[in-house]
């Protein structure tokens, strides 16, 4: 059986290289057929914002990178409710389709996989 | 006797900016004191400077590099480094010197440039994964 892989984003855009080295170890894990699940936390909400996704902050973007996660067979990304809308953030704005959690669901999901890597 | 443990032990930190590289040893240390085993070290982000076979560390405090080092000889483990992290950082092996004419190479012996299907197999194979942030 698989194990399910749950990739934990805390740090804010423009972090330097570890946001994108984070996805970069999601994505690998999808190519091996593991089921995998994202789930942004705090300051990293920001990263599925359309203004900092698309914006001309310098480096590569985010956005290229999250803009294939379908194509790894990646559908599961969650993030906090709290920092979602501490941020004013729209679940339903974001940059990928997102499902915001509560508290409680939020550590539901982390109890569900089999593996939890921070970024 | 309880069955024994295998780890994935994956570090994002290393001296001077980080202790993570120390308290993963501590962990493995412990574990392996206790009957379990290290499956596979594999340093991410900023953790793969451990490799960075110019870095002088002070006599007055401690080298995370060598202490790793010693513990992975004494125990016949592998120190997996990821190679684009690395990269991006400046360490490359003698091949990625040759690959890309740079002027000098500078990975430190006893650490193994890999990609990252060696941190998934890890996780995969192990019992337990331990990741070691980098932030203080």
């Amino acid at each position: 059986m698989s194990k399910s892989h749950l990739f934990l984003f805390r740090r804010p855009p423009l972090a330097g290289a570890m946001n994108l080295e984070a996805l970069d170890a999601a994505l690998v894990a999808a190519a091996f057929d593991l089921p995998t699940t994202l789930l942004f936390l705090d300051d990293a909400v920001l990263q599925l914002a359309p203004a900092v996704a698309h914006g001309d902050s310098p480096g590569k973007s985010i956005a290229r990178q999250l803009s294939v996660l379908p194509e790894y067979g990646i559908d599961q990304v969650h993030a906090c409710a709290h920092a979602l809308a501490r941020h004013d953030l729209n679940p339903a704005a974001l940059t990928v389709k997102t499902v915001a959690l509560e508290g409680p669901a939020l550590a539901a999901l982390i109890r569900s996989h089999a593996v939890v890597l921070n970024d | 006797m309880p069955r024994a443990t295998s780890f994935a032990i994956v570090v994002h930190g290393a001296l001077p900016d980080s202790q993570a590289a120390l308290s993963a040893l501590a962990l493995a240390r412990a574990a392996v004191a206790d009957g379990h085993q290290i499956l596979r070290v594999f340093f991410y982000h900023q953790a793969v400077t451990i490799a960075n076979a110019l870095r002088v560390t002070p006599s007055d405090e401690p080298d995370d590099a060598e202490l790793w080092l010693a513990f992975a000889r004494e125990h016949d483990l592998e120190l997996a480094v990821c190679v684009a992290a690395a990269q991006r950082r400046g360490i490359v092996s003698e091949a990625e010197r040759a690959r890309y004419a740079l002027p000098a190479s500078n990975l430190r012996p006893g650490f193994e440039l890999v990609g990252l299907g060696q941190l998934i197999d890890a996780t995969v194979q192990a019992d337990r994964t331990i990741t070691f942030p980098g932030r203080s």
